[in-house]
């Protein structure tokens, strides 16, 4: 009786289907589990990124303001990420960054002193998310250049105003979530973000889309191979 | 609006559904509507050709593009005239696609798009049935059909371009189908049904994108390899070839009279004039391309940047998808481009060994070896007289570019399966669909983590 199952076992089909199998679980262990559950700086939202070819510096001088408007300002961020520079002297002046929306007013500052590089600040979120609109201040005595991006593909809703004028591109601006997470946390909320871009869609739908393409297409080409073996 | 060049295909799409005419290349002041320039706006997603940004994604971002878009007024869709330079594309899958269009006009934009992306998907499922029905006639055995036609439907890059509004979508599975029928000419003989049917997908692909231009010598070849090979009159494949040339007669007429773009009288918006004005050095193509495939040799002259099969026909062919940002690990097209230089070395040694049975059925070899030598000659042309325009700066081929050409992937991956011994080539179909299953898997997470974590 064992010899028979056993038999049945080896023939060509089955040795195929355990073969795609133990292919997909290896990938799984080795290079898909690890790439969930690892932790990772998570995006709240990016209101405009640095350029990809071309490094854009906005001039704020000291005393002055640079203002950037209709920025998504989410309701579980923790970290507010942007790009000072020193302009003349080789420590930068410190900033205060006033975020504000019509039920939200939050700030958070930069003290001096610092090389240039990208700084990242604690901030409190708001209850629900806002549009609003992010201020820098330069409250020291020296001018600061903000790196920002003024590139076609790097084009935002945002207008940005610099001491009154405004001025073609936007500076670059990264909200966090108050901690990492794996990606695995993360996906109801993925789901979420696909689902607004796809208008509306509800993100349990998108969901229960993505985890039967996720079965579905391993499944769908495992009962190809068996039927085909047979 | 992650494909490449999505939001210039919709906009052209977008402007024949709301006016009844092609957008113009080089004219206006518009290049999409103010309807496509509130969502792109909105959500910005003018800026995902940066692989930092993100587009605005919470459901307070949806409100906001939802309330500008309540404001729009009527004709805000239709007023992208130009300049957009994919209107230089025939007009085929802008009129068919305009017909879902109107179709859909219901829903909100983006819903739309939703709607385009889904009906664009059924290329994908047509260009996997005829890479089914073409192993069918070629091989006649159902693994070798299921290995050709899963190679197909695996391909991470066809799945991403068929789901994305582009005219490419439709040309793979045109020439899909145009190889099917020329296979069936080569093999049962040119009936005047069969040519006409080859002609009529011949210039469907011809009025959807330039690169379908390919099918016509094919099918002249075909029409010359079953007339040897049925022996049949010469009065009767005339009078076949007469038919396909009036189909193909016909189809240029009605594109000169109806098809071109708004602002240009030439073909293809200018591309054949603008492509064909440089002296054609023989010498310096075939330097060219051997260059390409083999890399730089001191004593020949490198024109044009150093980018040749590794991009085009690992990087570009299995992966970057979006507006070429997202791509595999290199790690990952290492292993690719080891498994593809195994895979042609294999084919290679299979068709040495094979030779006399290859002859014994020489209309299929010579038909698909010509498809392929067409296909691959009017890409490395289109390429040399496109590097000699920009002084070597555009080399104008990439990975989506040889989709039409997917057929001939699910073939020679079937046929090398097939030449395996018996012992081991059900576990090799086994791997084999593994690795396009992770890879398939792998590209979806990919562009879902660029734009959306």
């Amino acid at each position: 009786m064992s010899r028979v199952i056993a038999r049945r076992l080896l023939r060509g089909k089955y040795i195929a289907s355990l073969i795609f199998l133990a292919c997909l679980s290896m990938a799984a262990a080795l290079w898909i589990g690890p790439y969930f559950t690892s932790t990772r700086p998570d995006y709240a939202s990016v209101a405009a990124p640095v350029g990809v070819n071309e490094d854009t510096m906005f001039l704020v001088k000291p005393k002055g303001t640079a203002c950037i408007n209709k920025v998504t300002i989410p309701h579980n961020l923790g970290r507010l990420s942007l790009q000072p520079f020193p302009a003349s002297t080789k420590l930068g002046p410190p900033l205060v960054i006033e975020v504000t929306a019509r039920n939200y007013a939050a700030g958070t500052t930069l003290p001096g002193g610092y090389p240039g590089g990208v700084a990242t600040l604690p901030l409190t979120p708001p209850t629900h998310t806002e549009i609003g609109m992010v201020c820098v201040h330069d409250i020291g005595d020296a001018p600061v250049d903000l790196r920002g991006n003024n590139e076609p593909r790097g084009v935002t809703r945002s207008e940005l105003v610099v001491e009154g004028k405004h001025l073609p591109g936007v500076i670059a601006l990264v909200f966090y979530k108050q901690n990492d997470e794996p990606l695995i946390d993360e996906l109801p909320e993925v789901a979420e973000r696909a689902g607004v871009l796809l208008g509306g869609v509800p993100a349990g739908l998108v969901l229960a889309l993505a985890v039967c393409c996720a079965i579905g297409i391993p499944l769908l080409v495992l009962l190809v191979l068996h039927s085909t073996a047979e | 609006m992650q494909g490449p060049d999505e939001v210039n295909h919709f906009a052209v799409l977008q402007y024949f559904a709301e006016n009844g005419s092609l957008a113009s290349p080089t004219l206006g002041t518009h290049p999409y509507s103010t309807e496509l320039e509130t969502f792109l706006n909105d959500l910005n997603l003018r800026e995902l050709g940066n692989p930092s940004a993100r587009p605005a994604w919470t459901k307070a971002d949806l409100s906001l593009y939802n309330r500008q878009a309540r404001k729009l007024p009527p004709g805000a869709g239709g007023n992208g005239e130009g300049p957009n330079a994919i209107a230089k594309n025939p007009p085929l899958y802008y009129v068919l696609m305009s017909g879902p269009y109107k179709l859909f006009s219901f829903l909100p934009l983006p819903g739309r798009i939703l709607a385009l992306r889904l009906i664009s998907g059924l290329s994908l499922i047509a260009t996997i049935v005829l890479v089914w029905l073409i192993a069918g006639e070629i091989f006649g055995d159902r693994i070798r059909q299921t290995v050709a036609s899963a190679a197909v439907a695996l391909q991470p890059k066809l799945a991403n371009i068929c789901t994305t509004i582009n005219a490419d979508a439709l040309l793979v599975s045109l020439c899909a189908c145009g190889l099917l029928l020329l296979v069936r000419i080569v093999n049962h003989g040119p009936a005047r049904g069969r040519v006409a049917a080859a002609a009529t997908v011949a210039a469907a692909a011809t009025l959807t994108q330039g690169r379908g231009v390919v099918l016509v010598p094919a099918l002249v070849l075909a029409v010359a390899i079953a007339h040897i090979k049925h022996k049949r009159p010469l009065r009767e494949t005339a009078l076949s070839s007469l038919v396909g040339l009036s189909i193909l007669g016909f189809a240029a007429a009605m594109y000169l009279a109806f098809g071109r773009p708004t602002g240009t009288s030439a073909l293809y918006g200018g591309q054949v004039s603008a492509l064909n004005n440089n002296p054609f050095n023989i010498k310096q193509f075939l330097s060219v391309t051997f260059q390409f495939y083999f890399g730089h040799l001191p004593p020949l002259h490198q024109f044009g940047p150093s980018y040749g099969y590794r991009q085009v026909f690992i990087e570009t062919f299995y992966g970057s998808f979006g507006p070429l940002l997202v791509n595999f690990s290199q790690h990952v097209y290492l292993a690719l481009q080891i498994a593809s230089g195994v895979g042609l070395l294999a084919l290679y040694t299979y068709c040495v060994i094979d030779r006399r049975r290859l002859l014994q059925r020489w209309n299929i070899t010579v038909l698909i070896s010509g498809y392929a030598l067409l296909f691959f000659a009017f890409l490395h042309y289109v390429s040399y007289q496109s590097l000699l325009n920009t002084k070597g700066a555009e080399p104008l081929i990439t990975g989506r570019y040889l989709l039409p050409a997917i057929p001939l992937f699910g073939l020679a991956i079937a046929y090398v399966v097939g030449r395996l011994p018996r012992s081991v080539r059900l576990p090799a179909t086994a791997l084999l669909l593994a690795v396009g299953t992770l890879l398939t898997l792998v590209g979806l997470g990919t562009s879902v983590e660029t734009y959306y974590v």
